[in-house]
């Protein structure tokens, strides 16, 4: 538009100057074509001149956390550009695209721009730089340069903890589950294997009061479960392919949530998924919450790569636990202990679900 | 909801919001252009005083909008106050001036030249707030880009001269700012963090302005040297565009003949107009007159209405019962006359028919009868026309020689020529003021003598060409033609000659319609008859004059394209016009008019700017121009030269290394009388310098203090982000101690011991 009002008012310069023969206004007409090719070979100067490049190429952060990237630009040139244009598309599994313009100019040399982004579901982000577009000082035209940067995001969900009690620790390996809104009252059916020091984390239900009342200290049953005792996890990733990023993000809060929540009552939850043919079963024991996101982390490389749509299999059959005590958790939000189901949970209120159940699970 | 936001960056740093110095250069460039362009209008002059008046303002609008802005609404009020003041207590003086401005502009003044220095300083002071609201708070560049390119295009239309400076400053000011705006800075645009804004709009303007004047340094010599190419060429592309235009409406094959005055162009096409047979091939030229002209108002002529005058005629003559016949008597009388003169010449036939069809106008030669059929009948409907004519070097009528029965066409002759002295020496003397003078200056009575003048005039500063261009809107067409253009065609040479006859007193007609010259290609038919297709290019306009003996006679005052004069009536001769042009030591190669206006002069002035430049210097003082021209440039480049050199040194602070910038960190702050007695090496050094600088923590400042004195005194070698740490704790440092000096330290804080 501008350059047919520019070319416009360059005829009419040039039709006035002629008619009248007006001296003057025929070099402004002669200088206005001069400046338009002009600004037609800035704007191919400037295209050879400038360059962008991510300055990372993954990041970690958290959800709904705003992150700050940077992009380097260089200006090989020796005239400042007033106006580029760059096109970023973000995504998740070539889904949930977003598509936007950044504006910016810069002077020659180098310097180091931001934009930041918040992403709102966990997985990989995908931050793609598609094309960078310069302009002439006047934005009679412009040149494209397409661009392969990409960066990728881990998102994590917030650490956060389930309310989940595991109160049988015995040689029995399987939990049965008894879901209870109100306190656990215990069951000391388990012999006490030994006692211990008191740690963090551990349910005040064992506290070993007589002991505890001796000394100053406070002091913990260990029960003979207790000593080797870890929770098994396995993800159904079932129809994972199909579903959304709303879907997905769900799941991957509630698995974190659930990891952690039970990592306060087990020193260990060992979380196993099945990939395909090839790559097998993965297996991933978890400590802590760090671990936990290197778990995350593994399955969304997964996930992600799983993206042209190959069917991501679950073969129960290759397992190599124990069905019976495994707890599972597949794409629609439904939580087993082998075959029976212990909770169906819903996105919408998951999170309240999170914050305000209390999940008692006996062996 | 969408699965991720992205945003912008809000940063909260005032100096990014800030524009630089030589934003207000450009803005100072509008400003001056539309004062330049004040100062082109004839009528009016001003003091050269209000370019540094206006500077002044502007800078002080600039300054405290962005430094001091509680003291810019206070200059804004005082401002608008001042004003109503002034013309409150000086009514009839602005009213006055403004009236002037006015007549200048639509070219009305004469030329009487006043001093209008109070008006235009007023409109200079409002013109920098407008602007200044327009482009720095407002952002809106349409409505003064609009302004602009209408000043630059309306001179022509309206005959204004101005100087190549107004077109400068003026393309300057709108491209800078086109420039500035075209930042994608607007609003609801996702901007990235980190450019300094203002700081790459001040580049860019700069680069932008710097192609503007080569851009510009580049046309001038080219149009100067080829300017009549440059305008032959748009002249072809209307031509071409107008025989289209023509042919397709279909104007083309349907020209009438009329009084209008062309204030443009003429594009021939070609096209067939009229199919003549004559009986015999012409010795001279043969006149077709379609159309005469009677009185002249606003450029063109209204067509002659002789009724009139034979009202008059039949009243004075008593011929109340042959009032029906004057008309037809007249018509033909000088053919009737000439033909009882039994003289041994034959009369020519003459057939003509319209090759549109349309006869709405008919083409009669001189000395003419018209034909009719056995029935006696004539009908415009029927194809074509005849007259019988004779040529008119065949017109020898003695009136002496006319029988008694022919005495009446005598006394029609002499009462119709009584009544041509006053209906046809009228010309609007008040609108043709030029005209006028140049009769009153040169005073001559005889006919041929005149005829003389008259020619030499048109031909000594005029030259033939169909493609004049515009007369420019406020300008009467015949004045703009002789005496500012000098080019023009048939149409102007004719309406200028008659003008100039009547105001001899010598009754005149403009004539328009159809010249054949015996030179034409006839072709001769199986009965002996010649044939001529006749098209739109000879048409032509041409002057009559009253003659006794012979009526309403053509002289030719056209230039024939051989250079030679073909002006001929009964009595005038190339020989004559010889030997008057020689008695009066005329010479049509030299210009008679010394009334040149630049578009006519401009070439030759151009091309001797050492004289020019040397007569203006003489003309209003030596001292004077030194400070237009050299003084006030380097004021008002000052401060671009300052910022441009310390943009300069911003850069070089960028490769410096922490130990360079930590020193010239302490002088920066000894020079703002900040922990004069440390030299930046005390223990307590970091803790006081985060008392006295404000935004600065004792914290960053022992890091900066810990890293310069490794630095400088252990092994490490500093990097590139070692390097950006001390010099951003410099840069924030300067801003705080700048914001903190005294007003007169301010500039040289700035431009040298900060940045120097």
């Amino acid at each position: 538009m501008k350059k047919i009002v520019f070319v416009l008012l360059m005829g009419i310069t040039y039709y006035i100057a002629g008619m009248y023969q007006y001296q003057s206004l025929m070099v402004l007409f002669l200088a206005e074509c001069f400046i338009f090719v002009g600004m037609y070979v800035l704007v191919k100067y400037f295209k050879w001149g400038l360059s962008v490049e991510l300055e990372k190429r993954n990041e970690f952060a958290e959800k709904n956390e705003t992150i700050r990237c940077g992009i380097k630009i260089r200006n090989r040139g020796r005239l400042s550009i007033s106006r580029f244009k760059l096109r970023i598309r973000c995504e998740y599994n070539n889904k949930e695209t977003i598509v936007r313009n950044l504006y910016g100019g810069s002077e020659c040399g180098e310097e180091f721009v931001h934009y930041e982004i918040e992403p709102r579901y966990c997985g990989i982000l995908q931050t793609k730089l598609v094309f960078l577009q310069v302009y002439d000082y006047m934005a009679l035209f412009s040149a494209r340069t397409k661009l392969k940067e990409e960066m990728r995001i881990a998102v994590f969900p917030a650490e956060r903890r389930m309310n989940i009690e595991l109160p049988a620790f015995g040689s029995c390996r399987s939990y049965q589950l008894q879901l209870m809104t109100t306190d656990y009252t215990g069951d000391d059916s388990y012999e006490v294997r030994q006692i211990r020091e008191y740690q963090e984390g551990d349910s005040r239900r064992h506290i070993h009061w007589n002991q505890s009342a001796r000394t100053d200290k406070i002091w913990m049953k260990e029960y003979e479960k207790e000593a080797d005792n870890h929770v098994q996890f396995y993800l159904d990733t079932t129809g994972f392919e199909k579903a959304k990023e709303e879907r997905r993000d769900a799941f991957y809060e509630l698995l974190s949530a659930m990891v952690m929540g039970m990592l306060q009552k087990v020193p260990m939850v060992q979380v196993n998924w099945y990939e395909d043919q090839q790559n097998g079963l993965h297996v991933k024991e978890i400590y802590n919450y760090e671990q936990c996101k290197e778990m995350l982390y593994l399955f969304y490389n997964m996930v992600h790569e799983k993206k042209n749509g190959v069917t991501i299999e679950s073969r129960q059959e290759e397992l190599r636990m124990d069905m019976e005590s495994a707890f599972r958790l597949d794409i629609e939000l439904r939580w087993y202990q082998g075959e029976k189901l212990i909770y169906q949970f819903t996105q919408e209120s998951l999170e309240q679900e999170i914050e305000q159940k209390l999940f008692v699970i006996w062996g | 909801m969408q699965g991720v936001e992205i945003r912008n960056i809000s940063e909260m740093n005032d100096r990014d919001s800030k524009q630089s110095i030589t934003a207000l250069v450009f803005l100072l460039t509008g400003v001056y252009g539309i004062i330049l362009f004040l100062h082109s209008l004839e009528g009016i002059t001003f003091t050269g005083w209000i370019y540094l008046l206006t500077a002044c303002f502007a800078w002080m609008v600039w300054y405290t909008f962005y430094y001091k802005r509680r003291w810019f609404y206070c200059i804004l009020v005082l401002t608008v106050l001042c004003t109503g003041i002034a013309v409150w207590w000086q009514p009839v003086l602005f009213l006055e001036q403004m009236g002037q401005l006015a007549k200048s502009i639509t070219k009305e003044a004469g030329s009487v030249t006043t001093s209008v220095s109070e008006l235009v300083l007023l409109l200079s002071v409002l013109l920098s707030f407008i602007v200044f609201i327009f482009e720095f708070i407002i952002h809106n560049h349409i409505l003064l880009y609009m302004l602009t390119t209408e000043l630059l295009l309306l001179p022509p239309l309206t005959g204004i001269q101005t100087h190549m400076g107004v077109i400068v400053l003026l393309v300057l000011f709108q491209l800078a700012f086109w420039t500035v705006h075209t930042m994608g800075t607007e609003r609801g645009r996702l901007q990235l963090s980190g450019i300094k804004k203002h700081r790459l709009s001040a580049k860019s303007s700069m680069s932008m302005g710097a192609i503007i004047i080569v851009a510009f340094l580049a046309a001038f010599p080219i149009v100067f040297y080829f300017s009549e190419e440059f305008y032959h060429s748009v002249y072809e592309i209307e031509g071409y565009v107008s025989r289209a235009l023509d042919h397709l409406t279909g104007r083309a094959g349907n020209l009438m003949a009329n009084g209008e005055i062309s204030r443009g162009n003429n594009y021939k096409t070609n096209t067939a107009q009229l199919e003549l047979v004559i009986s015999e091939k012409p010795k001279e030229n043969i006149y077709l007159r379609g159309f005469s002209g009677g009185d002249y108002i606003g450029g063109s002529w209204t067509a002659a209405n002789d009724k009139e005058l034979f009202q008059n005629m039949s009243s004075k003559l008593g011929w109340k019962d042959w009032y029906e016949e004057i008309d037809e008597m007249y018509e033909s009388m000088y053919f009737f006359i000439n033909n009882e003169m039994e003289l041994p010449i034959e009369y020519n036939t003459l057939s003509i028919q319209h090759s549109s069809g349309n006869y709405r106008t008919i083409y009669v030669p001189y000395y003419s009868q018209r034909m009719y059929d056995d029935k006696g009948q004539q009908d415009s409907q029927m194809e074509g026309y005849q007259y019988r004519y004779y040529e008119q070097s065949d017109v020898r009528i003695d009136w002496g020689k006319l029988p008694r029965k022919r005495y009446r066409y005598r006394q029609l002759e002499r009462a119709y020529h009584s009544e041509t002295l006053s209906a046809y020496t009228w010309v609007p003397e008040n609108t043709l003021t030029k005209l006028v003078e140049l009769v009153e200056n040169n005073p001559l009575e005889d006919l041929n003598e005149i005829t003389t003048f008259i020619l030499y005039t048109l031909h000594s500063n005029a030259e033939y060409t169909l493609t004049p261009g515009w007369v420019p809107f406020n300008q009467d067409v015949v004045e703009y033609f002789l005496f500012e253009s000098g080019k023009g065609y048939c149409e102007h040479f004719a309406a200028a000659a008659t003008l100039l006859y009547r105001l001899y007193g010598i009754p005149a007609r403009y004539a328009s319609g159809y010249m054949v010259s015996p030179s034409a290609q006839f072709q001769i038919e199986e009965d002996g008859f010649y044939h001529l297709t006749v098209t739109d290019i000879s048409a032509h306009a041409w002057t009559e004059i009253f003659m006794e003996g012979y009526g309403w006679t053509p002289v030719e005052v056209t230039p024939a394209a051989d250079g030679s004069e073909a002006a001929a009536y009964p009595g005038y001769s190339g020989n004559e016009y010889k030997q008057i042009m020689e008695a009066h030591g005329w010479n049509v190669k030299i210009p008679s008019l010394n009334e040149k206006t630049e578009l006519n002069a401009g070439n030759e002035g151009q091309k001797n700017w050492y004289e020019w430049f040397k007569g203006m210097i003489s003309e209003e003082g030596r001292l004077f121009w030194l400070i237009k021209i050299i003084i006030v440039p380097v004021l008002c480049l000052t401060p671009v030269l300052l910022e441009y050199v310390r943009l300069c040194r911003v850069k070089e602070l960028q490769k410096m290394g922490c130990r360079r910038v930590f020193m010239r960190f302490m002088q920066m702050l000894h020079y703002g009388g900040y922990l004069t007695n440390y030299d930046g090496t005390e223990r307590e050094f970091a803790r006081k310098l985060a008392e006295e600088i404000g935004p600065l923590t004792e914290e960053k400042a022992r890091q900066m203090q810990e890293l310069v004195s490794e630095v400088a005194y252990g092994c490490l070698k500093p990097d590139s982000e070692m390097n950006a740490f001390v010099r951003e704790i410099y840069v924030s440092t300067v801003e705080y101690v700048y914001k903190n000096l005294k007003w007169y330290k301010k500039i040289l804080f700035w431009y040298c011991k900060a940045y120097g």
